[in-house]
């Protein structure tokens, strides 16, 4: 997978505004977030909070503040589990094909690249830890074991459900923080996407469906939190409904088609679209 | 020397871990005398008719992953005791050369050097004995060691290497083939953990959670009462409440005592091979936990080790799991290369002892090496709080005491002077040794 670079498409005016405009939330944000967590587990604020230097030192954010992602180690950890589960979810496409060897990718990532930057926030808030599960799953990916492979996953799926859930409990109103989550999928997925092309041509099989596992991660959460509380209104779900549609014709097959069906420009447009029209769930 | 032999002298001897004694003299460690029954042994035991050298192990690497050994050529021992999956299969259960469903889940082959019997109901009491039997089993690898020595022999590189593993008898033969296999299974001792860092003495090696985790897991729980040794198994037979109809050790030494008891499993890199139990039916660590709580099936020969009614909390729990876990390695774990695990050792029996009662209590007979003057009978008295056995198979004396209960007593007149061995079928770890002038 590439590294998390955050790549700007210009044409689409909207989502700069709409990125500004989350970005203040999310500064608001922080703020309740270190309260909330230090009065739950009955701690002082870190120094570096008392001193307001930085929101998130202490909590197990500091980590996640190298790679110029998200600032809220909240949306932030969220991103990186719909990254895992989209790893996971193109990974058993894959298999579903009897690719094993091009599936192993997308269980060795998850531990190679996200669990690392996860752990401090998953021991700091007591989750139990999954890494070891990971690396169990991708060791029958390894074997090329179905049995094994389908029982591996569900221990790894149980801890990520538990994990998700104690974060959620940081996270009020829940619809924003899982909808600007999803949001940063979907931006990860369009910077995979432009690695894997070369002058308009595929040349990153791996990189390509760590773009589709994470799309299409996007959308279930989004459509999870839709059937919330109704923020969102029959006309914008519609539209959104749509620009994934177009969205997902990107990705055709698990692996590459001979030409690109939407370039990096078009693909940020989507995105941008699916911003905005989500925006009433993220204010 | 027999595998019995070996295996009653290791109570014996000290682990070659030891604990940092003078930090503890500096702050008494409330785990000490817990930590002690789990350090990590010096040496892997052996019998004395195959030491392990490099170039038997070699062998019995290449050959436990050789499908030359099945019948069609299409399983090996790896087939189902795979490397990459710490030497198990991840399925329910697994199957063979003829697509059948085992009857019984793979168990995992770490530690296999220290346990006096193999297979879930204890069938093979060594290493050697027990390669027969996946080998010939029809519905596993379908063949016999015979046709694969036969098959193998025509092979030269294979020619060169049993003359390298065994060079005083280098046929490639059915006792050549067992005893490569076995010196190479027992350098599958699982490598230290975190936990192991701990009995040594670095007290931050588990969090405070893990640490609350072994307190139960000596405590509340008491899984000690099983899971004990540096294994975590005390290498006896237990029912636990399992709801299949399988008799295992009961129909293994035709007593009804013993029926549904399996072998206690290692605890050793737990995670890494899951599903659970005799028969796979446990697909989690927390399923097993919800196992132990609910108790499963009451039934007369469930064991009594069991807790009548355990009941954790919902912290407990995560506590016990994440000690449970301290048993594993953090990456996809690889056979032990503490220096200790290459070289081995066979060991002698501790001296006898003048003694014509014997007693089982704790899981053990006490003393363990009695010696008898001609024509005296020892009896043997169950002191413990559960359900024993005798059984003596020997040419000279075949004896089976049946069930005996706490308090029971039974006698036994050994037909001419000799050296028996005596073990109890339920919990086979109780070894006993008579010498009879």
């Amino acid at each position: 997978m590439a590294k998390f670079t955050r790549k700007l498409w210009v044409g689409i005016g909207v989502a700069t505004v709409a990125s500004a405009s989350m970005a203040q939330g999310i500064g608001a944000q922080d703020v309740d977030h270190d309260e909330m967590e230090h009065k739950a587990h009955g701690a002082p604020l870190p120094p570096a909070l008392n001193g307001g230097a930085n929101l998130n030192s202490g909590e197990g954010g500091e980590a996640y503040l190298t790679d110029g992602g998200p600032t809220d180690t909240r949306v932030r950890f969220y991103r990186d589990i719909e990254l895992t589960r989209g790893h996971l979810l193109v990974g058993q496409q894959l298999i579903d094909l009897e690719l094993w060897d091009e599936a192993l990718p997308h269980f060795l990532h998850p531990t190679e690249e996200l669990y690392g930057l996860m752990e401090k926030y998953i021991k700091l808030h007591n989750m139990r830890p999954f890494g070891r599960e990971l690396k169990a799953l991708a060791q029958t990916v390894k074997a090329k074991r179905k049995g094994a492979y389908e029982r591996a996953l569900k221990p790894v799926e149980q801890r990520i459900d538990a994990a998700l859930g104690t974060a959620k409990t940081f996270m009020r109103p829940e619809q924003r923080f899982v909808v600007q989550s999803a949001i940063e999928v979907l931006r990860s997925a369009q910077s995979e996407y432009a690695e894997s092309m070369e002058n308009g041509v595929f040349v990153k099989p791996v990189e390509y469906q760590d773009s589709r596992g994470f799309v299409w991660r996007a959308e279930r959460v989004i459509e999870e939190a839709a059937a919330g509380p109704p923020l969102l209104d029959a006309d914008s779900l519609a539209k959104v409904r749509a620009a994934f549609g177009k969205l997902k014709a990107a990705w055709p097959a698990p692996l590459p088609p001979p030409k690109p069906a939407l370039d990096v420009g078009e693909m940020s447009a989507l995105i941008s679209q699916i911003e905005l029209h989500t925006s009433s769930m993220t204010r | 020397m027999g595998a019995a032999a070996v295996f009653v002298a290791l109570a014996g001897l000290k682990p070659a871990a030891t604990i940092d004694r003078q930090a503890r003299a500096q702050s008494p460690d409330p785990f000490a005398g817990l930590k002690e029954k789990f350090t990590r042994p010096g040496f892997v035991p052996y019998p004395a008719d195959n030491a392990p050298t490099p170039e038997k192990i070699a062998l019995g690497r290449r050959l436990f992953a050789d499908k030359a050994l099945s019948s069609v050529g299409t399983i090996a021992c790896a087939s189902c005791h795979d490397p990459r999956l710490a030497f198990t299969d991840g399925e329910v259960r697994g199957k063979g050369v003829t697509g059948r469903s085992l009857a019984r889940h793979t168990p995992s082959l770490w530690n296999a050097a220290f346990s006096p019997l193999l297979f879930w109901d204890g069938r093979a009491s060594s290493l050697e004995e027990q390669v027969h039997f996946p080998v010939e089993h029809p519905d596993e690898m379908g063949s016999t060691l015979e046709t694969a020595a036969q098959r193998l022999a025509r092979d030269e590189s294979y020619r060169g290497a049993f003359l390298a593993a065994f060079p005083e008898d280098p046929e490639v033969s059915p006792h050549s083939i067992a005893g490569a296999l076995a010196a190479y299974e027992r350098t599958l001792v699982s490598p230290p953990t975190r936990f192991d860092a701990w009995v040594a003495g670095k007290a931050d090696a588990l969090t405070p959670s893990e640490v609350r985790g072994f307190r139960l897991f000596a405590g509340k729980g008491r899984c000690i009462s099983c899971h004990v040794g540096f294994d975590f198994t005390d290498h006896n037979f237990y029912d636990i409440g399992l709801p299949d109809g399988d008799r295992g050790r009961g129909k293994e030494i035709g007593l009804p005592a013993a029926d549904h008891a399996f072998k206690t499993p290692t605890l050793r890199e737990l995670a890494w091979t899951a599903p659970y139990m005799h028969d796979g039916s446990l697909a989690t660590l927390d399923d097993v936990l919800r196992h132990y709580e609910e108790g499963g099936l009451d039934r007369p020969t469930r064991s009594r080790d069991l807790p009548a009614k355990l009941r954790l909390t919902d912290d407990e729990r995560t506590d016990l799991v994440a000690f449970l876990e301290t048993l594993s390695s953090d990456t996809p774990p690889q056979p032990s290369t503490e220096p200790w695990v290459a070289g081995g050792r066979p060991v002698s029996p501790p001296p006898p002892q003048d003694a014509t009662v014997v007693s089982q209590i704790n899981k053990t007979f006490n003393p363990g090496h009695v010696r008898l003057k001609a024509a005296q009978a020892l009896t043997v008295l169950n002191d413990d709080t559960r359900t024993h056995n005798v059984r003596i198979f020997d040419a000279k004396l075949n004896f089976n005491s049946g069930a005996q209960e706490p308090r029971e007593s039974v006698t036994i007149r050994f037909p001419q002077p000799g050296t028996y061995e005596a073990f109890c079928g339920i919990h086979p770890s109780m070894r006993l040794t008579v010498e009879v002038k």
